[in-house]
C-alpha cells in the first residue's frame, strides 16, 4: 500500500493546563480520498486543521504528510481554508488572485478566473464590498485552485446559500487530483454525505466512530446524519 | 442540481438502480459508450469512488463492458440486456401487486382498475 497523504500518531494540544482539546488524537487518510471530520462544536476538529497546517504546535505527537515529518516543505504540499476569512479587505479578488499566484506555485489562475465566472464574481470587486457568503466563496476558490496534495476545508459550506453550496460541492469533487486527499469538517453532514469517502465523528479531542461512509449507510440502513443525532444526542 | 438521495440505503446502491433503470429503459442504448466516472460524479455530486463501485456492480450484472483504455459500454449482448429487463419488471409488477395487498385491494378490483386504465394499451 502507498504511504498515506496524512498521518497523525498519538497527538495532544491543550490551550490551557489539564483541559485537553485533543487527546491522543490518531489520524490517518490515504491518497484520492474525501474525509468529512464530524463533531459537535469545540471538539477538536479546527484546532486539529491548524496542527496540520502548521498556525499552532502540538503539545506532542506525530503528523507526517506524504511520509515526510510537518514542516516548512509540507507546507507546500497543504492546501488550507480556514473558518474565518483573513483576507486584507482593501484588496480586490483580481490582487488576491495575483497574490496567491506568487506565493504558491502550483496555483493555476485559469481555474480561478473559470470558477469566478461560473459563480458571476466580479473580479474587480474590493472584498469589502462583498457580502459574507461570497467572500467565502472567492477564499474556497483560491484554495480549490492549487495543485495541492492535501486539502484543508474548514466549514467550507457552512455560509452560503444551498446554490451555491451545490457549486462547491461539485468544485470539492472535480477539482481535487486523483491522488490528492480533502478533510473537510462541517455541521452540515447530509450536504456533504453524498460527496466524501471516509467520515469520522470526533468526541473530546478522540475519534470515537469512523469507518466508510457508504459501508456505514449499507450496514446500519441509517444515513450518517441520523448516526450523528443518535450519538451526540 | 443535487441529486436527492434517500436516507436510508447506500448512496451507491441508490446510483446502481438509477443507472440500471436508465439502461433498461434504453435511456443509454445498446452498445453505446457509457458516461465516464468523472462525468457521472459531477452529474449526481458524488465522490468518484462511489461511482467507480457504482458501475462495478453494474459490470458484475452484465449489464456494462469496461474495455481497457476505451471506457465502459452498454453490453451489446441482447439476451442479457432482455433477461435483466424481465427480471426488472417482475420484481416491479410484484412490488405493485404487493403494495395492492396492503391497501386490501382484492384481484378484482384491480383488474377493474386496468381494464379502466387508459395508460396501458
Amino acid at each position: 500500500m502507498s504511504v498515506p497523504v496524512i498521518e497523525c500518531k498519538n497527538l495532544c494540544k491543550s490551550y490551557k493546563k489539564n483541559f485537553p482539546v485533543l487527546d491522543s488524537f490518531d489520524f490517518s487518510l490515504e491518497g484520492g480520498k474525501i474525509m468529512g471530520l464530524l463533531g459537535p462544536n469545540g471538539c477538536g476538529k479546527s484546532t486539529f486543521l491548524k496542527l496540520i497546517s502548521g498556525l499552532l504546535i502540538a503539545d506532542s505527537g506525530t503528523i507526517e504528510i506524504c511520509g515526510i515529518n510537518r514542516s516548512e516543505e509540507t507546507n507546500k504540499l497543504i492546501s488550507y481554508l480556514p473558518e474565518r476569512p483573513y483576507f486584507n479587505s482593501k484588496m480586490t479578488v483580481e490582487e488576491m488572485i495575483r497574490f496567491f499566484k506568487t506565493f504558491y506555485d502550483d496555483f493555476d489562475e485559469l481555474t480561478a478566473y473559470k470558477m469566478l465566472s461560473d459563480m458571476s464574481i466580479d473580479s474587480k470587486a474590493q472584498l469589502k464590498t462583498l457580502s459574507k457568503g461570497t467572500k467565502e466563496k472567492v477564499q474556497l476558490i483560491l484554495v480549490m485552485s492549487r495543485r495541492a496534495k492535501l486539502f484543508l476545508l474548514d466549514e467550507p459550506i457552512g455560509g452560503v446559500d444551498p446554490a451555491a453550496r451545490d457549486y462547491i460541492l461539485r468544485t470539492i469533487i472535480g477539482n481535487y487530483s486523483e491522488d490528492a486527499s480533502v478533510i473537510i469538517t462541517t455541521h452540515l453532514i447530509a450536504d456533504i454525505e453524498p460527496i466524501i469517502d471516509n467520515f469520522a465523528f470526533m468526541k473530546n479531542g478522540k475519534i470515537f466512530m469512523s469507518g466508510v461512509a457508504d459501508e456505514v449507510r449499507e450496514n446500519t440502513g441509517k444515513s450518517l446524519d441520523v448516526l450523528f443525532r443518535e450519538v451526540f444526542k | 442540481m443535487i441529486w436527492k438521495f434517500e436516507t436510508v440505503g447506500s448512496i451507491s446502491g441508490q446510483i446502481v438502480s438509477t443507472l440500471r433503470n436508465k439502461i433498461l429503459c434504453g435511456e443509454y442504448k445498446i452498445g453505446e459508450q457509457f458516461p465516464t466516472v468523472r462525468s457521472l460524479a459531477s452529474d449526481f455530486a458524488v465522490n468518484p469512488n462511489i461511482i467507480q463501485k457504482s458501475l462495478s456492480v453494474l459490470e458484475q450484472e452484465g449489464l456494462l463492458i469496461c474495455k481497457t483504455t476505451v471506457g465502459r459500454f452498454v453490453t451489446d449482448d441482447k439476451t442479457i440486456l432482455e433477461k435483466a429487463r424481465e427480471e426488472y419488471k417482475k420484481s416491479f409488477i410484484e412490488a405493485v401487486l404487493n403494495k395492492s395487498a396492503q391497501l386490501g385491494i382484492d384481484k378484482n378490483t384491480l383488474i377493474k382498475y386496468i381494464n379502466e386504465s387508459e395508460v396501458l394499451k
